[in-house]
């Protein structure tokens, strides 16, 4: 496979729920079109593995589920990311982004949409009445919203219905 | 004995265990935990850390106190298997409090948003009777393979 020529799918996701939902999408999307696609994920280090074909760039996660986000571990994370995002896109033909959140998604769709590539955002399973701040920057930044929960397009009125992966 | 499975995922929720062994617990239910990498462990109730037949765990399970973990609370749902759903708040995002209400307000579960609401729901696990959950599952599968299609192979247009 030659990822400089093919045309590249870009799957962003973090740990835990967020890797088996990007799973769960990779495995609706035809085998015929995954064929003819690079599959290239920018992930956080500890998430499982959703697919073998799938070429990973690590990050740091950005915001620790026990301890939140502290300031100097956000720069580091950031700053692993940028460099991870520019490898990804300088290395390859991206053509679109497949996001699950969390965070992560938000650098990496700013920087996709810069370069005129659409972002299609799948918001998590877990919310049905608050916006998570995921999705408070995604439901601006994604070319498409979707939520799984019907409760949740009260809150994201341009979002998607798309039942639960 | 009704078998009754503990279980909090891969994050720890010590305060749900310490707070379980201080509520009265039925004389007919033999409660065993799953802790995950957490520090307390348990004095009066079996308990692991991880297993790898936790699927045959819960199958095996009468009923199941389960923190408000996407996966395994949905998982529960589709098993009909009648469950306390704990929203762990040792986590720094609190999200879990969305998904324990949800089950709660639908009928699908007893879901506790905070630990001293655990007793009452201990009371009411052996008659409670969860509603059928229905899934809709993901139905966008056209849309997503034509966006992706037509982003990627634009001149096939």
């Amino acid at each position: 496979m030659d990822n400089a020529k093919q045309p590249a799918l870009l799957l962003v996701y973090g740990e835990g729920g967020h890797a088996e939902e990007m799973r769960r999408l990779l495995a609706a999307i035809s085998d015929s079109l995954v064929s003819r696609l690079a599959l290239v994920a920018i992930t956080e280090a500890g998430a499982k593995s959703i697919d073998p074909r799938v070429i990973r760039y690590n990050v740091k996660e950005v915001r620790d589920k026990q301890s939140g986000i502290k300031v100097v571990g956000l720069l580091n994370s950031l700053m692993s990311l940028l460099r991870q995002v520019v490898r990804v896109f300088s290395t390859n033909d991206v053509r679109y982004v497949l996001t699950t959140g969390p965070g992560l998604a938000i650098p990496v769709s700013l920087f996709a949409r810069f370069r005129g590539v659409q972002v299609l955002h799948v918001e998590t399973c877990c919310r049905f009445y608050s916006k998570s701040l995921t999705g408070k920057f995604m439901e601006l930044l994604a070319s498409e919203f979707w939520v799984q929960n019907k409760e949740l397009l009260d809150l994201y009125p341009k979002a998607k219905y798309c039942g639960r992966l | 004995m009704k078998k009754v499975l503990v279980t909090v995922g891969t994050t720890p929720f010590n305060s749900l265990f310490q707070a379980l062994e201080d509520c009265d617990i039925p004389e007919d239910l033999e409660v065993e935990c799953q802790i995950a990498s957490g520090s307390y462990i348990p004095k009066k109730f079996k308990h692991f850390r991880f297993a790898d037949d936790f699927e045959q765990q819960l199958m095996s399970a009468d009923a199941v106190i389960s923190h408000a973990g996407a996966g395994t609370v949905f998982k529960l749902l589709e098993l009909a298997k009648p469950a306390i759903v704990v929203a762990n708040l040792e986590r720094k995002d609190n999200h879990q409090i969305e998904l324990a209400r949800y089950v709660s307000e639908h009928g699908l579960a007893l879901g506790v948003m905070q630990l001293d609401e655990l007793q009452s729901s201990l009371n009411r696990l052996k008659s409670f009777k969860p509603s059928t959950y229905q899934k809709s599952s993901f139905f966008l599968t056209e849309q997503l393979n034509q966006k992706i299609f037509k982003a990627c192979f634009p001149e096939s247009e």
